[in-house]
């Protein structure tokens, strides 16, 4: 019961993430290769704020959202100079800056032994500890930031950024401020990621930057891209899929050593197979053409 | 002094790993980071049929580097070009190679197992003494290979029909199209150079060191910042781009520690993406305005 229940919660926080990317990735057509950055970072600021200063959960969760929000800015301004997949070079090397940020930055992060003992959380009052408590905080926040993205996706503001996307200098011709609104999706995106990371943090209480690789990032972008890019149904639906398939994976008795391999090949493939035959998706609307 | 000198001498496995990416490129539109793993192939090639197979070098090494070129050949033609014929844009193509990254990475360790391998087997490495300088052989051969392979190169790009081709085809393809230049084919040789070059570069490195899965990957950021700082056509801005990131890699460590070579090294890259994207001595292009 423990597990399933902690199947759902990874789900709910996948479901954050690729549904943050989805909007930068699916609605402005800019390619990210950095959102592990922002869930890592979101995930730091949560677990020092609450070591450290044992402030409570709510302003930790603000406090992520805005600083992660000021490092969008930072990757969003790159997308007004360079394009396609000079951009996701770009959005790369910044995730890799991170990491190794992380990683190296020892007297703040703890480098490779990671930050342990993060407190569980206390929401006006409610003391979230068990595994039923952390599915409905999830839920709630999944609630809120699917029907945010879905309000968001349907205003005038992200009719410009589909048409960002279709056709940059078309949509400037237009008068409408692109870079503006680039950036905008940016900081929405890392604010909306960094909430991700707060209650991963809170709930594995213990984070260390493995796991906030440039593999992480890798496997929001399939899960936007297998779930179908410019549709926030299909990220739920491909976040839903991608933690359930491996799971599935280890019930067939293959030995640990193999299967984190055999796992990361079958992303892979499905990667690879799903541009090939199918690069709307499942529920998608794009797929990058020329 | 020594780590200025260390840098240079380092910095022969950069041009090779930036030649490759340049070649890479520009030559097939889009960076392939696949490319990533065929640098480790060209390393573990070698490793079984020199260690394991018990063959000679001067027979290994080539049977290696023919393998990784048809390897690159056929990503070419049994995926890049089915996609790009779907009217697939850089950004798929990206996203494809990665996930090729991502299989053959898993494959590689899955074959040969996580641990580090060694191609010469260990002891004190053969060193020379030159001013005061410690140089190791491997170091000398290494700048002899690199030096050939700008030598090699530059003609192939100057002076041969084919290299003249590549370049017309890198500056801009639709139009070398219309005059009559065979897209695929071109591309193929350029898929050809840039990974018997990786394998070149990876067999090197992994005579200076060990052999490692992921090793790889890290060459492949080597390869991109040299490639994008020097301006992928040019070869002189390659070695230049080489000397830079050696000589500021070798005096970080000196400064600041070893383990932020990586961010150095991508610190550059974006300062050179956000400033500079066409490198050194590059034209503005398409996907960098300015």
């Amino acid at each position: 019961m423990e597990y399933l229940l902690h199947i759902l919660i990874l789900i709910g926080i996948y479901i954050l993430l690729s549904v943050s990317l989805n909007l930068i990735v699916g609605y402005a057509g800019l390619l990210s290769i950095a959102h592990a950055a922002f869930y890592g970072v979101g995930a730091y600021v949560a677990a020092l704020l609450a070591l450290k200063l044992n402030s409570p959960f709510l302003a930790n969760i603000v406090c992520a959202i805005l600083l992660t929000g000021m490092l969008g800015v930072l990757v969003g301004v790159p997308s007004l100079r360079i394009k396609d997949d000079y951009f996701a070079i770009a959005t790369f090397a910044f995730q890799i800056i991170t990491f190794s940020i992380m990683n190296n930055w020892v007297s703040l992060t703890n480098g490779p032994m990671g930050l342990p003992g993060i407190p569980t959380p206390v929401i006006l009052g409610w003391q979230v500890n068990s595994h039923t408590d952390f599915l409905i905080l999830i839920f709630l926040l999944c609630f809120i930031i699917v029907s945010f993205s879905l309000i968001l996706g349907h205003s005038p503001f992200g009719r410009i950024l589909k048409s960002i996307r279709e056709d940059e200098i078309f949509t400037q011709a237009l008068g409408k401020n692109i870079a503006f609104c680039k950036v905008a999706i940016f900081v929405i995106g890392a604010g909306m990621a960094s909430v991700a990371g707060v209650i991963y943090a809170y709930y594995i209480s213990f984070i260390d930057p493995t796991s906030f690789t440039v593999m992480e990032s890798i496997f929001i972008i399939s899960i936007v891209i297998i779930g179908g890019a410019g549709n926030i149904w299909g990220s739920i639906l491909g976040a839903a899929f991608l933690v359930i398939l491996p799971e599935a994976l280890r019930f067939l008795g293959m030995p640990s050593a193999i299967a984190a391999n055999m796992r990361q090949i079958f992303y892979g493939v499905l990667l690879v197979l799903c541009m090939l035959y199918c690069p709307q998706g499942f529920l998608g609307e794009y797929s990058f053409e020329k | 002094m020594q780590f200025i000198i260390n840098g240079i001498l380092a910095s022969a496995s950069f041009v090779l790993a930036g030649l490759a990416c340049a070649i890479i490129i520009r030559g097939i539109g889009f960076f392939n980071l696949a490319l990533g793993a065929i640098f480790t192939l060209g390393g573990y090639f070698v490793f079984s049929l020199h260690v394991k197979l018990l063959l000679p070098l001067w027979i290994a090494v080539p049977i290696a580097i023919s393998l990784c070129a048809v390897l690159g050949m056929l990503f070419e033609a049994m995926l890049f070009s089915p996609l790009r014929a779907k009217q697939a844009g850089p950004s798929v193509l990206l996203l494809v190679s990665i996930g090729l990254y991502i299989i053959l990475y898993g494959l590689i360790e899955l074959i040969y197992g996580p641990q580090v391998e060694m191609i010469v087997a260990g002891g004190p490495r053969s060193s020379l003494q030159i001013l005061g300088i410690r140089i190791t052989t491997i170091q000398l051969v290494t700048w002899a290979v690199a030096i050939a392979a700008c030598v090699s190169l530059s003609c192939f790009l100057k002076l041969t029909k084919g290299g003249v081709a590549l370049r017309a085809v890198a500056t801009d393809s639709e139009l070398a199209a219309m005059s009559g230049i065979e897209l695929p084919r071109i591309r193929m040789y350029a898929s050809a150079i840039g990974c018997s070059l990786a394998a070149i570069c990876g067999f090197m490195i992994g005579m200076d060191s060990d052999l490692s899965p992921n090793m790889g990957m890290r060459i492949l950021f080597g390869g991109l910042v040299v490639a994008i700082a020097g301006g992928v056509d040019s070869v002189f801005g390659i070695v230049l781009a080489a000397f830079l990131l050696g000589i500021a890699q070798h005096v970080g460590v000196w400064k600041i520690g070893s383990q932020w070579q990586d961010t150095i090294a991508f610190a550059i890259l974006l300062i050179f993406l956000l400033f500079r994207p066409q490198g050194f001595f590059g034209k503005n292009f398409k996907k960098a305005i300015l």
